[in-house]
């Protein structure tokens, strides 16, 4: 366990490094994502390697960091407090954030897929 | 009464109390979920938040003293966010299966719910800063934060609003997709991963497994388009 929180640890760390390195626009979290990739495939490649045998303790790992993601956000969601007094001026374009866009995107997105999905089997069964 | 006070203010001063108020608010709120029978509205995210937020309150507390603790939890965030990358390579095959329409639908939809967010927010007389705050509503919290800082966006007003959206991608998918007669999983779950990330991804789960695989693909690769494209975007827009 430790292993793999050592490892998605490392990944953060260089990804964060890297973007530090090349002035990228970029979260470091995001390259960390790349980095992390890149490592659970060469290690696939690699099954003979018995010696390190971290992949599955990075995916259990990974898979209870993720799992619990929720609880990592609410510090940044309790730093609501800092803007309630803006927030009660702009109730409006709040919701409008919230709900007329949200609805939107979800169905054009879903609709979008359903139509290209239906493409891909058509063009696979070609 | 002076015994009490200062029993308050050593709280307010400890970091521990903070980490257990955390904590303890997500624990209960995941139970409160479980309760519910795991209906959207009851996000674990939502209400350990507010959980959280009424003792921050009635402690008469500020976000510094919060963040003594909170913090603990706050450097975790990113570090999760790396760890999507399990569920990623993980599902590697249904993302080759599926390449075409999961990589044209992120390019298109990546842009398009940034320039829809903001201009809905315009539209309705928005100021600058709350326009900018909503351009990372739809990617996962951790690379949304990440990004804030590029765009000229508030990471606290953008965390407020990734959380309710994710709430509304959730139960506002029902009469979608019967309005637009979608019956398909996979672009249920696709629509509910992309436009809500964690809450919208855990609603696909509950759908079925091929919904939340499909959720879980578009909820990462969502996050690192909105990453790639969102400063660009936002220079031209602003």
């Amino acid at each position: 366990m430790l292993l793999g929180l050592f490892v998605i640890l490392a990944c953060q760390l260089a990804g964060d490094i890297l973007v530090k390195l090349t002035n990228v626009p970029l979260p470091g979290a995001v390259v960390g994502i790349a980095i992390l990739v890149c490592i659970l495939t060469i290690k696939a490649r690699f099954p003979a390697n018995q010696k390190i045998k971290t992949e599955g303790v990075i995916e259990q790992t990974g898979d209870t960091l993720v799992r619990h993601m929720s609880l990592f956000f609410i510090p940044a969601a309790v730093g609501i407090t800092e803007h309630f007094k803006l927030l009660k001026g702009e109730a409006l374009p709040v919701f409008g954030i919230l709900v007329i866009s949200t609805a939107i995107i979800l169905g054009i997105t879903a609709l979008l897929f359903s139509r290209l999905m239906k493409m891909n089997t058509r063009l696979d069964s070609k | 009464m002076n015994m009490q006070s200062s029993l308050i203010e050593y709280l307010n001063q400890s970091a521990l109390f903070w980490a257990c108020v955390t904590l303890g608010s997500y624990l209960l709120a995941v139970k409160i979920n479980s309760w519910l029978k795991y209906n959207s509205f009851a996000n674990p995210m939502l209400i350990g938040a507010a959980l959280a937020l009424i003792v921050v309150i009635s402690m008469g507390a500020n976000y510094q003293d919060y963040m003594k603790g909170g913090v603990f939890f706050d450097v975790m965030l990113p570090i999760s966010t790396v760890a999507l990358a399990v569920s990623l390579y993980r599902n590697r095959k249904q993302l080759h299966a599926s390449a075409m329409p999961i990589v044209v639908c992120i390019v298109v939809m990546s842009v398009f719910s940034i320039v829809c967010a903001v201009l809905t927010t315009r539209y309705l007389g928005g100021s600058e800063f709350l326009q900018k705050s909503a351009v990372t509503k739809s990617a996962t919290s951790g690379i949304a934060i990440g990004i804030a800082p590029f765009i000229g966006a508030d990471a606290t007003l953008s965390a407020a609003l990734i959380i309710f959206t994710g709430v509304v991608a959730a139960i506002t998918l029902d009469p979608i997709m019967a309005l637009l007669n979608i019956k398909s999983d996979e672009a249920r779950g696709f629509a509910l991963g992309l436009s809500g990330h964690g809450a919208g991804t855990a609603r696909a789960f509950q759908i079925s497994q091929i919904a939340g695989t499909f959720a879980g693909l578009a909820l990462v690769l969502n996050g690192v388009a909105t990453a790639i494209i969102a400063p660009v975007i936002v220079s031209m827009l602003f």
